[in-house]
């Protein structure tokens, strides 16, 4: 097994993070990074959405735009979420493609098996919910997305902290239309936050995901090299904040 | 005429289907969701596929033109988009009556 690099620290615009994700991905996949597992840092509130969502299908456009929640397509699938600086914990973690389970289901479980031990520990009875999600017996904790290339897979996992889920549902137009389907119960009730279950702070949670991640791994902690910031600094500026990126779908 | 489908898949997830609709063909079909898809590019060969189809196409034959393209849906499949679709056609036909 090859050694990890935990990179904990670090704040930046969402823009940033995903060009942050795109960097370290395709640096993975030419071989050229060790394994790496990353906690992100938020400057300002953000929408990150799917891959294959339309804009404005998924966001208050006229809401987001007045109140400066910055919107961003990933660069993985799955659905809408909102963000708020200290309100959510997101990781990322690349990885060699031969290091995960080749079956999608079981690959998501591993990869976010830490995070959950991690909250368990805490006493946040918290389980896996294939494919993507982080269940709560009250709702839904996170939900994780990954990208797989032909060496390396990036997987990336978002819970909620201590979201404002009422900002959440004037920004996303999705929680609506889950609304809307009568199988489904109301997208507030069906977000569960750490916080509801725990009364430890935000970095004793991400602590605690850091001592269970680094458990049977030999792990350092480490900083992005200065070239890494240039690289995706160029691509937040000319991919992530563009609209032609953005609102391509 | 436009045809607006969203479909949620029983434990799955969403997928919609924007489809630009004629009194013959099925035009321009748009896929969204939040789903998965790999590599992720071939969202675009997918959707090429089921556009400029027959409008009576059949559900089958539609899933037929996706397992054309070589690409790997997860969260979804083929016989969503194509039950989606056929929906989507079914509709503007209702519609016109």
């Amino acid at each position: 097994m090859s050694k990890w690099r935990i990179i904990n620290e670090g704040e930046y615009s969402e823009a940033m993070h995903h060009a942050i994700d795109e960097v370290l991905t395709e640096k993975m996949e030419k071989d050229n990074l060790e394994p790496t597992l990353r906690f992100w840092y938020r400057k300002n509130p953000s929408v990150p959405f799917g891959r294959f969502q339309s804009f404005e299908d998924e966001v208050e456009v006229k809401y987001a735009e007045e109140n400066n929640i910055e919107v961003v397509r990933r660069i993985t699938g799955g659905g809408a979420m909102f963000a708020e600086p200290g309100n959510v914990i997101t990781y990322s973690i690349y990885i060699p493609r031969d290091e995960v389970p080749e079956n999608i289901e079981e690959s998501y479980e591993e990869l976010d098996k830490f995070a959950v031990e991690a909250l368990k520990e805490l006493g946040v009875e918290a389980s896996y919910e294939p494919l993507n999600d982080i269940e709560h017996e009250d709702g839904k904790l996170g939900g994780a997305a990954q990208l797989r290339k032909e060496n390396a897979v990036l997987h990336h996992t978002t819970m909620s902290f201590d979201l404002d889920t009422k900002e959440m549902l004037r920004v996303l137009r999705i929680g609506k239309e889950k609304v809307s389907d009568k199988a489904v119960k109301s997208a507030e009730q069906r977000v569960s936050r750490i916080s509801d279950h725990v009364g430890h702070p935000r970095e004793k949670v991400v602590e605690k995901m850091i001592e269970k991640f680094s458990e049977g791994r030999e792990v350092e902690e480490a900083s992005l090299s200065d070239e890494e910031i240039e690289q995706a600094e160029k691509l937040a500026r000319e991919k992530f904040s563009s609209e032609d990126w953005n609102r391509e779908l | 005429m436009k045809a607006n489908v969203s479909l949620k898949i029983p434990d799955g997830k969403m997928v919609k289907i924007n489809a630009e609709i004629d009194d013959e063909k099925i035009l321009d079909t748009e896929i969204r969701g939040d789903f998965f898809l790999e590599p992720p590019e071939k969202l675009q060969e997918l959707e090429e596929k089921i556009s400029g189809i027959d409008r009576n196409c059949s559900k089958e034959k539609i899933q037929e033109k996706l397992e054309e393209v070589d690409a790997e849906l997860i969260g979804f499949s083929r016989q969503d988009v194509a039950e989606a679709l056929r929906k989507a056609a079914d509709k503007v036909e209702g519609e016109e009556k």
